[in-house]
């Protein structure tokens, strides 16, 4: 909530127009004219800034990660995209690139020049992330430990089934 | 035979028991396998890939067995053989379902989310299957061959003779079977899973007995493993599996159809009530909240107070008449009763198919009887069958019938039941359906969605819900649905932002134009491949934009 007032602020300090309808549109849950203004935008931090607060109410996380990814190619340490796209890794339930995410937001935590107590908050969504992500990448490996078990059960019993039936079809009882 | 050898007992005299046996095997054969896949459905659900990896090993179980028989029948007693086979097919059954959870959590991970879910539905449940059922069904397997041998051994019966008889006689017991344990065994409150297999445990004892007893020789071994089965009834347990991490169970049912739990989450504060069905995976048939209304993001069901905000923001007035097809605990008709427009008549009739799901509805979910008979629950009802039956038209039908815990039910999805659906609505009504999915691209949405459109046609309304493995469908009779961005799309209030919100931009909803020809009809009906389609490809959709 404090980083949405802090970008806001700063979005409306120093530009106007498109991107003040586009942040008046998001306070309104009016999606689809914070879009429109957005994309005419032209910083395209901003707009990709802008636009991801957008897909995060529409839930409409692939979309999200898109646009956090480009806004992340001009400003590559920035902490609210990092944030964002870790979370919509994380509702997609994909650890792996949670985490990926996740360090990056640790390191550019650490680069930053924030002080508390914005910095202890930061610090502890970083911690919350990283246990996401992990116990996330702990039941991958073990579904696929189960999958692998499954797999090999089933077909050892039924190659030693079919062997058993080949075999015993073909001797005949004394 | 030799010389030595006693003379041959009267076959006619001494022989019919054996027949009876063969009928009990059969019996015993139909009634572990219809109810293997009762054990497995918690764990894996109970779809038709698990019904099929039951039956292939079944199948195989009895071809193995009939090879040992075949083998053991060689042997100077083939009775005595019999005996032994049969006692241990007793103890395999009767504790079978204790074995159930220590199998099965070998082969699940705890939190398995659906959409990871289609590799272990196949490996999984064959795996289990394996473990569990192929030693009773080699047992049970082994008794026919033996069965022959002792009736051809024992008079004038030829083997081809003896062997049509005891085949005969083993799938009349297989008929009967069958009956017993789906329509008198499984959903009767005194027996339920557990003790049918129990029961199937202690007649398979019985047959031992009766093959002992006819024994000339007779091993003490046999006998004592036939006692092992008579504690079964009071001591097997169906392993389930715990009901989630801040679950609590409140109540449980087994009813004709599946497994029926009520479990309660209180981590968020309120108390939310979730009906569970066979569930093996993070999902649930019905949900209950303490007031009535909207039940917020993520669930579905809110959107099936959409229709009557739009239909009484376009003026209509006067009653509003829904019909709910796959009625579960009640959560539909507790939505609409606290989110439609004040000044709503709402009359409500449910379809519901289980009637343990109602009774666990009326206790747990306030599904409550109307006097004024605006509220009618009709329970042990086929929707389809109902849609038929029932008078009246309707301003609204919702479809939320899922069986399985992710299957559409085949005859629920055709065009010719959408047909029927939209004979049901007044001019302008509305049908909304609830179909799960991955993206509006996943086969099953738009197979659903362009069946429906073909059926009415007319352009079906796809709404993704947020924060929900869930797409819901919305056509009209004679009219056309609303339109982003026009006039008929807007609700005003809080309820329009709560249910409106974010489906007007892009990724928020489609519209399906009717095909030429729909995917689903009655007589080519893919849905079933179509969903284990939807679930192998879940993990990649869900990754791609809506």
């Amino acid at each position: 909530m404090l980083l949405e007032v802090v970008l806001s602020a700063y979005l409306l300090a120093v530009e106007g127009g498109a991107e003040q309808r586009a942040l008046e549109a998001l306070e309104a849950n009016d999606l689809g004219g914070a879009l429109a203004a957005a994309r005419e935008v032209s910083d395209p931090f901003t707009r990709a800034t802008l636009e991801c607060r957008a897909y995060h109410v529409a839930r409409d996380f692939p979309r999200l990660l898109r646009s956090a990814e480009t806004g992340l190619e001009h400003r590559p340490q920035d902490l609210v995209l990092l944030w964002r796209a870790a979370s919509a890794e994380l509702w997609l339930q994909d650890g792996v690139r949670a985490s990926l995410f996740v360090e990056r937001l640790a390191e550019a935590l650490s680069a930053s020049s924030l002080v508390e107590p914005e910095r202890s908050a930061w610090e502890t969504n970083v911690s919350s992330f990283t246990e996401q992500a992990d116990a996330l990448r702990a039941s991958a490996r073990s579904t696929e430990r189960s999958v692998t078990r499954a797999r090999v059960v089933s077909l050892a019993i039924v190659a030693g089934g079919l062997l058993v039936l080949v075999i015993g079809g073909r001797r005949t009882p004394e | 035979m030799t010389l030595s050898d006693p003379a041959p007992a009267d076959v006619r005299g001494r022989g019919r028991w054996l027949f009876v046996v063969a009928a009990l095997a059969g019996a015993c054969t139909m009634g572990v396998e219809i109810a293997a896949v009762r054990v497995l459905a918690p764990w894996f659900g109970a779809s038709l890939i698990v019904w099929t990896n039951v039956l292939e090993v079944i199948l195989l179980g009895l071809a193995l067995g009939y090879l040992l028989g075949g083998r053991l029948s060689a042997a100077r007693e083939p009775l005595v053989r019999l005996a032994a086979i049969l006692a241990l097919g007793a103890v395999f059954t009767a504790w079978l379902p204790s074995l159930a959870r220590p199998v099965c959590e070998l082969f699940v991970p705890a939190e398995l989310a659906l959409h990871d879910a289609a590799p272990l539905l196949l490996w999984g449940s064959l795996a289990s299957a394996l473990v569990l059922f192929l030693a009773p069904a080699v047992v049970l397997g082994a008794a026919g061959p033996l069965l022959v041998e002792e009736l051809s051994r024992r008079g004038s019966l030829s083997a081809g003779t003896a062997g049509g008889r005891v085949l005969a006689a083993s799938t009349i017991g297989s008929v009967v079977g069958a009956f017993a344990t789906s329509h008198a065994a499984l959903p009767h409150p005194a027996l339920g899973l557990a003790r049918t297999f129990a029961l199937v445990g202690i007649l398979l004892a019985a047959c031992a007995a009766a093959a002992w007893l006819g024994a000339r020789r007779r091993s003490a071994g046999v006998g004592g493993l036939a006692l092992l089965v008579l504690p079964a009834p009071f001591a097997t347990r169906l392993g389930l599996p715990e009901p989630g991490p801040g679950l609590r169970e409140l109540a449980s049912a087994e009813s004709r159809y599946q497994l029926v739990r009520v479990v309660e989450d209180t981590r968020h504060g309120e108390p939310l009530r979730y009906l569970q069905v066979n569930e093996g995976f993070d999902s649930y048939q019905s949900v209950w909240r303490e007031r009535p209304g909207l039940l917020g993001e993520g669930f579905y069901y809110d959107d099936f107070a959409l229709p009557a905000w739009w239909w009484r923001w376009s003026g209509e007035r006067g009653p509003f008449r829904v019909l709910v097809l796959g009625f579960g605990a009640g959560t539909v008709g507790r939505v609409l009763e606290g989110a439609l427009p004040d000044g709503t008549e709402l009359e409500l009739v449910g379809v519901e198919i289980d009637p343990a799901v109602v009774a666990l509805g009326r206790e747990h979910f306030g599904l409550r009887a109307d006097s004024a008979g605006r509220r009618t629950v009709h329970d042990d009802a086929d929707a389809r069958f109902a849609l038929r039956a029932l008078e009246g038209s309707f301003e609204q039908v919702v479809l939320d019938a899922y069986a399985n815990q992710v299957e559409i039910p085949p005859h629920l999805a055709t065009a010719e039941f959408f047909g029927e659906v939209r004979e049901r609505l007044v001019s302008g009504g509305w049908l909304i359906a609830n179909v799960g999915g991955f993206g509006f691209d996943d086969p099953v949405v738009l197979a659903m969605s362009e069946t429906a459109a073909f059926a009415f046609d007319r352009d079906v309304l796809v709404l993704r819900v947020r924060s929900a493995r869930n797409y819901t469908m919305v056509v009209r009779r004679d009219a056309d649905v609303p339109r982003v961005g026009t006039p008929e799309w807007g609700i005003p209030g809080a309820v329009g932002e709560a249910l409106l919100l974010g489906r007007d931009i892009e990724g928020g909803s489609v519209l399906v134009n009717p095909p030429d020809r729909p995917p689903i009809t009655d007589d080519r009906n893919p849905i079933e491949s179509l969903q284990i389609r939807s679930l192998r490809e879940a993990r990649e959709r869900i990754r791609r934009a809506p």
